[in-house]
This record gives C-alpha cells, structure tokens and sequence, in this order.
C-alpha cells in the first residue's frame, strides 16, 4: 500500500484535527510502535466502539468517558500482527447510532469539504479522518450504513463486508445481527490489502465465517449484468442523478448489460431495520449500568443506581432507541412488532438472493443526496430515512461498496455496488474498475478543501 | 370437609461440570481466588462475544437421553432481560423458544406405593450468574461462576407430595453427579439448585389454582418437609376463607415454615428474542446415537432389572441404585458365586458398608470373589454367623480367600448334624432339672439349653439347627 508517512500524518492531524474533530484520542507519534509485515507503515485510525487494548473506548458516550479497553478487537489484532499502526480513535455518534455524527457527546465532526457540514455519521469521524489524510485508512462499524453514507459524504470508499467476513470481536454491539465492521479508504485497492489480512473465521465470533479470495480478478464489465432498482431511481435526489445516470452510462459503453429490477419491498427497510436494531440494542446496551463500568450517579439501590446512570450519561437518540426496543420486544408487542419485522426481514433476504440470480450487482446511491449543513439537521425521523439506500445490505448480509462517483456543488457525491453473499472480491473488483473509469483518485484529491492546504 | 390435593412442579438447576465455561474459555473452576477465571466474554465487556461450548452440548444431550427426554436436533439461543448486579450483561443466554430437550420422564413411588411417571417439560442450557457477596454496606462481586454452563430441568406439575418431590430430586441428583458425571453435586456450593411451584385444589378437581414459588428447597433434609409445609399453609389459608396469593417464598429451617420473599406484582416481562451473536444450534442425529452409547444403565431400568435379576429388598435396592460402585460390586461378587444373591446382598449392604464408605467406594480393598466366597460358606452352612464375620475380619485384615482361610484354620470346621444332634441330647441329658421345668411350660429355658450346647459344640454349630435339635430332643422326653 503506498502510504503517506507517518510524519504526514501526524502533520495532518496537527493541522486539522481541532477544526474536524475527527479524532477522540491521538497516539502520540513517539509512542507509535512501527510493525512489521505486508501492511508496514500503514497508519489505521480505529472507530471509537472498537476495542484496542490500552486505548481508550468511549463509543462516543459520556457513559464510558475513562474506560480503557482490557483486550484489542481480532481485526485490529490481525492488522497490527500483518503491521499497521494505529493512530488514534475516531469519533462517532454515541453508540454508532446516528447518520451525522451530532450524537457524540464529544462535539460534532465537521466533513473535511465544507466545514459547515457533516461528514455523515456514524462513523463520520473515520470518514472525515480518511479524507483529510490523518490516516491511511480507518476502521468504521456499519449497522445500517454508518460505513457507506459518511464515505459518500465524504469522496472516500466506504465497504461493508458481507455479514461474518470480519469477526465482531470487539466491536461495541449496536444491533448484533446487522453489525460488521466496515473499512474506508481513499483506494480500492487499500481495502483489498487489509481484507487479505484481517478477514476470515475467528473462533471468538461464533458468527465469523471463512473468508472469500479477495486476490484481484480481471474486471470484464463486458461479461457483467447490473441491476438497477426502479423504486430507488424515485427517491433519488437531484444533486445524485447525474453522477449516477453517467455512471450507468458508463459501464454501459464497457458493455456492461443493465437489468432493471423491482424492490417492492423498499419502503419497509425503515420499519423493519428499526425495529430489529433497536431491539437488539436495547438489549446490548443493559450492560451499562453505571455499576461496572465509569460513569455512576448513586442511588440508594441497584435498581435506584441503574436508573440515575443511564438516565443521566446516555444520550437523547440513545435513550429513544433503547426505548423503542424495549417496547418492540415487551410481550403484548412481539408479534406485531419483533416477530414481524423478523419475518419481513426474510422476505427482503429473499427478494435480494432473487436479484442474484439476474445479476451480478446492484447499482444504487449511496445516499439519496450530498453532505448537509450541521446546523440543517433532518428532525429524528428524516433522518432515519438517510438509511433507505444503505439498509438492505444489513438486512441481507450482503457485501457493499460506496464509491466516489462525482461531485454536486463542489461536494462528493457517493453511488453503492451490492453484491451475492461472499462476493465481495467482485464488489472490490469493480470499485478498482469505476476508479480508473468513472471518478478518478486525483479528482477527489483535489476536491477535498482539506488536501490544499 | 374438603380434602386437598398438591400440584407441585420443580425447577432444578444442575451445574455443569466442565473443562471451560460455557461460552467463553475461562477454566470453570468457581472456587479459585475471586475473580481469576474471568475474561472480557464472561465480565460482559463491550464488544466481547459468546461462542458455545462442544463439551456443555455433548452433557446436555446426554442428560436429556438419561431423562427420557427428545433431543431437538435445532434448539435456539435466546436472551433472557433483567437487570441484576450479579449479571454481567444485564441479560442471561438461555434457551426459551426451543431447548435442548423436550418431555422426558422420571418414575416416583406413590404414597400407595405405585410407580408413576413425572414429565419433564423442557430441559434446557443457560449460563450461571456471577456471585454477589454484601461486606457492610457494600456488595462485592465475584465472576468466577459468571457463564459456568447450567442446565435447568422443568419437571410437568406431576408431584403430589413434598416425598415425591424428594424422590424426584433425588433421582436426578443421581443421574447427573452419580450416573453421568456431569455435575459436582455439591449442595453447599449450590451445584443443584431447586425450586418448587405449589398450588392446591379440592382433590379430583383439574383446576390449576394460584401457586406460589418456594425457592432454594435444595436440600436432601428439608425438601419433603419445605414443600408438605407449604401444601398444608395454603389448605390453612383456603379453609379459613382466604385466597392464596402469587408470591416467591423462602424456607426457613430454624422456624421450619416458608416466608414470603417478594410479591409478584403481574408477569415479569423477560422480553425474549433469539441471541444473534449465536444463532441456532444445530446437532445431528448420528451425534446423539452415538451419545445414546455412552450412556450407562440408568435408574428405573436398573431398578427393574435388579428386582428381576436379584430379588432382593427394597433397603438394598435403594442403596444398589443411589451408589452405583457398590451396585457394580454387588454384581461382580453375584456373577462369580453359586451363593444366594440374598446372602451376598445382605454382606454387601451389611458388614462391608460398615467398614468402607459408599461415598467413596472405588478403591475397595475386598474383592467382591471374596464376598461371594464367605456367602457360599455361609449358605453351605459350612460356618455360621459369628464365624462369618470372624472370618471377614479376617480377611480384610489378610486379604485372603474365605475358602483358604477355613481350610487353614480347625476352628472353623463346622460339625456335621449327627454330632450336633448328640450334643444336644447330652445337654438334655445332663440338665434333667431344667428339662422338667421346661416340660411344665417354661418354654423361655430353650435359650439356655441352645447356649449350653453351642458352647459344647465350640461354636461350630449352626445354632438355628441345634435350636432345632434341642427343641426336637425336649419334646421327646414328654412322651
Ligand atoms: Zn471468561
């Protein structure tokens, strides 16, 4: 990988960090332990809800303001052993809910483009650090596009791979049966070298599955069918259109076939994501219960104890979330919520696995528009919709890919590729393609204001 | 009056004794100092994940082959939702919407001394909890038990009776520590855990009244008695007009009677859904049968064999069954003997056990030839009983062969019946005083005679046939 250098870096974080806040905590640069093996060099910020031994682990919650991880995530673990270095932590929205990263109780990142906007969330303080060259590249978690949307936000490729490619060992629960982690990276190319490293079965996820080959294929786009989803072209907006009507055209000149595709579904993802995520979370977030861990407001009781720590050191969407899963779950409403959500979530599945069988990929936005201004913020619920695009692939455990594909008043615009089930070398395959042919890496180097300076 | 009738069921949790925890490595051992066998998976950090272990699904299955119960080849991992400070999560990993094992059934031996089958409703994995120890104000917790594999057993309400409900305890205390190995079995440390759900109604009735939960009945001791106590509390409550009302109650074994705990204020609401870090488990049917192998002999059909087989008493079907060793010697010491099974059953259960403990009864230093050999003395009349445990004795001490030791030693050469016979015609002989008194109806001066004799004979007499014979030669002098 040909890597910036650790005193750019660091330069870079130096320079930048205070406007972005893209960092939570820095390693200092002398403390940095230079690692041998093919990823030597590599400089990795690390989301703040992935557990490095030493560092750090807030999940961007006052809750855990001084807890330190006691062990290191098996993806950190394997790139560290194959030579990375990491950088830093990276801010988020507290607990990897939220599409902005507003919801850290550790202040707003700002997106590396324009200042005044978000760099998308939740892992907008990865996406914003990838951008302005703080690191080589940066871990994220992806529950319901929190990898994909802040990439498209801003110019970088944001991956998720299918569901089980890389171990969840140590990383912070949101909604366990969405949660992978997710890279982003300037490059294609990039993800492929730490894939080679850190994917694969680890015996500590139960649910962690062999990995794939993610050697580099020839790319034919001759030999490819693309799909394209007749009810996502509607909810487009217009700042993505022309960006993703050129890039269909463009694979179509390769000789590409396009297959256009219904997803009668589309309007449940919403329903059915929210109602899975947050029952799952409000399960994975008892465990904070301002006895184990920091953060404890005193209560004359357990219960008492409980009650004052959570309700004081959580935050307004985390509260909601826990909330709405715990009544999703309660037992008059299992069947009409969890259960049925569950069972929608099949139908999605299927619908998907049926796509497979017509094409190879799925060509959609990222996003259904660019970055938006902090202090334009969709209300609670407009903001659940930024998810539309990036949904399914969560539901499914299917493998997908945000890339650059132009800009829209000097800001990145972000299409998704999706694929079958443990095809994601395909899905690499094609983002090194669509860089050579549809937004070029210097173009994005000079889009992002940061790089200039 | 209104008679009752008991609806009893029990919740027992058996402690899994295994190498790790079950979904984390720890070793599982809960008495090493506080908090050594932890990690991240079983503190509940964030991002630390469980992954099952094969060693507590190979226990589980087998405990639910020697319950009687179906092994479900697909079972789910579920999260159970409280909050608690012993629970590392704030949730438990159990199995709530398909456990490992479904309806299996264990026999009891009714007050009119009839078999009857209690059903087991569901036989399912969890992990335990950690342990919470209150220094003063303060409560400290200790890990070390936090994910050690428990399986919960979750009888039908088939129980009538706190002695049925010890019969049904006890058997599955059996099964797991003694039969299958899987369980410490140490009550102390709470190895098995028992709760009973009781209710009442007019006998014959099908109702199923309000029931309350008596907790922590573990106890061998007070299980019967916890249980009849609360039966006869709720007859009390209903004759006096009341309503029994739905509550978790606590023995107290200074008092003898069961208090409330907590009222139940509506259903908890646990909030069940699949555990996704999980997902379902899957086993095959060849891996049960070749479960279903290893499998020793368990109670009732050895019960049912043995009484076939042996014939022997209730007492020492009972000892055969709660200690399979002494079974297992039992029948090694019946297979080599032309002796009765009765004779060596009642050396086995009788002077043996007095000497080496059912406990503990591997290492045992008689042969159970030897045994069979002293029985077939015994039976052959070649020596009586005080010769016998002479001779046993002697052997413990020697560790020789009965047959060698009475081959070797004159004093334990029975006399033959002719000379039996003259010796107690010699004893009426010499006592013609005594015989008369006798003969007039003092029938307690046999005692006498017999022991004269006996002591004649040296001991080495059977003293039933010189009883015999001495009774035969009195009766002669009437004439
Ligand atoms: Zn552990």
């Amino acid at each position: 990988m040909e890597t910036l250098g650790v005193k750019d870096i660091y330069g870079n974080i130096a320079a930048h960090n205070g406007a972005l806040n893209a960092y939570l905590q820095v390693v200092p640069e002398e403390r940095l332990k230079p690692g041998a093996g093919p990823l030597s060099g590599v400089c990795l910020g690390v989301k703040d809800n992935i557990a490095v031994a030493g560092l750090q682990l807030t999940c961007g919650s006052k809750l855990l303001e001084t807890y330190v991880a006691p062990y290191t995530a098996t993806v950190v673990e394997r790139l560290v052993a194959a030579g990375a270095t990491v950088t830093g932590k990276l801010n988020l929205d507290e607990f990897a809910m939220g599409s902005a990263t507003t919801y850290s109780a550790y202040g707003d990142t700002k997106n590396p483009w324009d200042e005044e906007r978000t760099p998308g969330g939740s892992s907008g303080g990865s996406a914003a650090a990838v951008a302005a060259k703080m690191c080589d590249i940066a871990l994220g978690s992806d529950t319901g596009g929190s990898v994909r949307q802040p990439a498209s936000y801003c110019g970088i490729y944001g991956y998720k791979p299918t569901y089980g490619t890389l171990s969840r060992y140590g990383l912070t629960a949101f909604a366990s049966s969405l949660d992978q982690i997710g890279i982003l990276a300037r490059r294609p190319g990039h993800i492929r070298e730490l894939m080679q490293v850190a994917a694969g079965r680890d015996g500590r996820d139960a649910t962690s599955i062999e990995a794939p080959s993610f050697d580099a294929q020839a790319f034919d786009p001759a030999k490819m069918r693309i799909g394209v989803i007749a009810e996502y072209e509607k909810n487009m907006g217009p700042a993505v259109r022309p960006a993703y009507d050129r890039c269909i055209e463009t694979l179509k000149k390769a000789g590409a076939t396009i297959v256009p595709l219904s997803f009668p579904e589309y309007d449940t993802v919403i329903s059915v994501y929210q109602v899975i995520a947050t029952a799952e979370a409000s399960a994975n977030l008892a465990r904070f219960d301002g006895i184990r861990y920091t953060a404890r407001a005193e209560g004359c009781s357990f219960r008492e104890t409980t009650a004052a720590s959570r309700g004081r050191w959580f935050g307004a969407e985390v509260k909601r979330r826990i909330l709405l899963g715990t009544w999703v779950l309660s037992r008059a409403y299992y069947d009409s919520y969890y259960l049925r959500a569950a069972k929608v979530r099949t139908v999605i599945l299927n619908r998907w696995k049926e796509f497979f069988g017509k094409v190879d990929m799925v060509l959609t936005p990222a996003t259904a528009g660019t970055a938006f201004k902090r202090a334009e913020q969709p209300d609670t619920f407009a903001l659940y919709l930024e998810d539309l695009f990036t949904i399914p692939a969560n539901l499914t455990g299917m493998p997908a890919i945000a890339f650059p594909a132009g800009t829209h008043d000097r800001l990145p615009v972000g299409l998704q590729l999706t694929a079958d089930l443990s095809r994601d070398g395909l899905l690499l395959d094609a983002a090194a393609w669509l860089e050579k042919n549809v937004m070029g890496f210097a173009t994005i180097e000079r889009g992002c204001r940061h790089d200039a300076i | 009056m209104t008679r009752y009738e008991a609806v009893i069921g029990l919740e027992i949790h058996v402690q899994i004794q295994t190498a790790t925890k079950a979904f984390c490595r720890c070793e599982g051992d809960y008495n090493a100092p506080p908090n050594r066998n932890i990690c991240p998976v079983c503190t509940g950090a964030p991002g630390a994940l469980p992954v099952l272990s094969d060693e507590f699904v190979a226990r589980a299955v087998r405990l639910c082959l020697a319950l009687g119960a179906r092994v479900n080849l697909l079972s789910t991992f579920d999260r159970k939702n409280y909050f608690y400070p012993d629970m590392p999560k704030n949730y438990q990993i159990t199995q709530f919407f398909t456990p490992i094992g479904s309806e299996g059934r264990l026999l009891v031996t009714g007050a009119d001394g009839v078999e009857r089958a209690i059903g087991i409703e569901r036989i399912h994995m969890e992990e335990d909890t950690a342990r919470s120890a209150h220094l003063g104000e303060r409560t400290l917790l200790n890990f070390n038990r936090a994910g050690l594999p428990l399986i919960e057993v979750v009888s039908h309400p088939d129980l009538k009776s706190g002695e049925e409900a010890a019969q049904y305890f006890k058997k599955i205390y059996d099964i797991a520590v003694k039969y299958l190995g899987i369980c410490r079995g140490n009550m102390e440390e709470g190895n098995l855990r028992c709760d009973a759900n009781i209710s009442i109604r007019p006998a014959g009735s099908t109702a199923l009244n309000t029931k309350t939960e008596v907790k922590n009945v573990n106890s061998f001791a007070f299980i019967a008695k916890a249980i009849d106590h609360e039966i006869e509390r709720q007859i009390a409550i209903v004759e006096a007009g009341g309503e029994v009302e739905s509550e978790t109650r606590l023995w107290n074994p200074k008092l003898k009677r069961t208090e409330t705990m907590r009222k139940k204020s509506g259903r908890n609401d646990y909030r069940y859904f699949n555990e996704p870090d999980l997902g379902p488990l899957r086993i095959t049917a060849e891996f049960v049968e070749e479960l279903r192998t290893t499998l020793p002999e368990l109670p009732d059909d050895k019960r049912r064999r043995l009484r076939e087989a042996y014939g022997i008493n209730n007492e020492q079907l009972d000892l055969f069954i709660g200690y399979p060793a002494v079974c297992e010697y039992f029948e090694r010491a019946s297979s080599s003997a032309t002796a009765s099974f009765s004779t060596i059953a009642a050396w086995t259960s009788g002077e043996l056990l007095r000497v080496e403990d059912k406990e503990n009864f591997g290492a045992v230093q008689t042969p159970p030839e030897h045994i069979a050999s002293l029985a077939r003395l015994i039976d052959t009349k070649k020596v009586n009983g005080p010769q016998a445990k002479e001779i046993f004795a002697i052997m413990r001490e020697t560790g020789s062969d009965p047959e060698e030791i009475v081959k070797n030693d004159p004093r334990f050469t029975a006399i033959g019946d002719d000379e039996t016979a003259a010796i107690a015609a010699a004893v009426v002989a010499d006592h013609p005083a005594e015989t008369e008194k006798y003969l007039g109806g003092r029938e307690n001066l046999l005692g006498f005679f017999v022991g004269q004799a006996m002591k004649r004979a040296k001991g080495k007499a059977d003293p039933a046939k010189m009883s015999e014979l001495v009774k035969k030669e009195l009766t002669n002098r009437k004439k």
